[in-house]
């Protein structure tokens, strides 16, 4: 992929996924991995921040007799990905007419 | 390497963060290994990568952690940059970029150095220099009064002078390290990102 990926947008796919449901570190790593290319390493220290940021929290799960940590939005994670959300949607929309501007005259 | 040897790189690796962060992280990267299942032990280490290069992550983004908020501090923003300048040193890229990344840093992390090195000596000098001209003024009282009042005077203003512009250089301390860190934290990003589209 040629475009660069800032981290806010890495924030607000993470901040999206758990909006719907909560999901463990695997599964989410999987899931954003579906749609952005990031090393596998590169989730845990985003959720470790947006969790000290009190966007998100964790609780725990027995799963085949171990553990399964459940990342969780928190009401201001949601306010934070409704305020990225909203941001995304401006820039998509600025780049889009100058991206999609080029289709209609050639 | 084995997913015990691994886990074990790292959590050396990462040793300069409180227990707290060590703990969690080992905990994240153990599930991770039994999420993907036993057999897929080798497939999970070569996609994570080296834990010198999963190390490096977390430590530049421990040190970012909090520079926005409102309570952070002059000491706070020098003590990122510290931890990233660690960071880009623990991770795994290729030595001449290493070297350009390495004299680069340090010209950049000169050049701040040496400026509030001046703005604080200025400060003290001020005050120091003031200090020393109010006992002088003390010193020669006896002999003429005049004399005296004048170094008296001239010692308030320039102690006083040094005091007014501590805050500032506080403050200017506080800005110039956060934005230092964020710099340096987005040239992390960079390099390792780098890294990965090369792989």
């Amino acid at each position: 992929m040629s475009f660069q990926l800032g981290s806010s947008l890495l924030d607000a796919c993470v901040l999206a996924i758990l909006a719907k449901e909560d999901a463990y570190g695997y599964s989410l790593t999987q899931q954003v991995r579906e749609v952005m290319d990031i090393s596998e390493s590169t989730l845990y220290p985003v959720l470790r921040r947006l969790q000290k940021g009190d966007y998100l929290t964790t609780y725990d799960q027995p799963f085949q007799g171990r553990n399964r940590r459940y990342y969780r939005i928190t009401p201001s994670g949601r306010s934070k990905y409704e305020e990225l959300l909203e941001e995304w949607i401006d820039y998509k929309q600025k780049i889009d007419s100058v991206l999609l501007g080029g289709i209609n005259h050639e | 390497m084995s997913r015990e040897e691994y886990l074990k790189v790292l959590r050396q690796k990462l040793n300069k963060l409180p227990n707290e962060e060590i703990n969690a992280a080992i905990d994240f990267y153990n599930e991770y290994f039994d999420e993907a299942g036993e057999e897929n032990t080798a497939e999970v280490i070569a996609k994570l990568g080296s834990p010198a290069l999963v190390s490096s992550q977390i430590l530049a983004e421990y040190a970012v952690k909090g520079l926005d908020n409102e309570s952070s501090t002059a000491k706070k923003g020098l003590s990122a940059v510290w931890f990233i300048i660690l960071a880009i040193l623990a991770s795994p890229i290729a030595l001449p970029l290493l070297l350009l990344v390495v004299c680069l840093v340090f010209a950049v992390v000169l050049l701040c150095g040496s400026f509030l090195l001046t703005f604080f000596l200025l400060n003290v000098s001020l005050a120091l220099a003031g200090i020393v001209s109010i006992v002088a003024g003390f010193a020669v009282i006896t002999q003429h009064w005049q004399t005296s009042l004048f170094f008296i005077g001239i010692g308030l203003t320039a102690s006083g002078i040094g005091i007014l512009l501590f805050p500032p250089l506080v403050l200017v301390t506080k800005n110039i390290s956060n934005s230092l860190a964020k710099w340096l934290k987005r040239l992390f990003d960079k390099i390792t990102r780098r890294r990965k589209e090369g792989m």
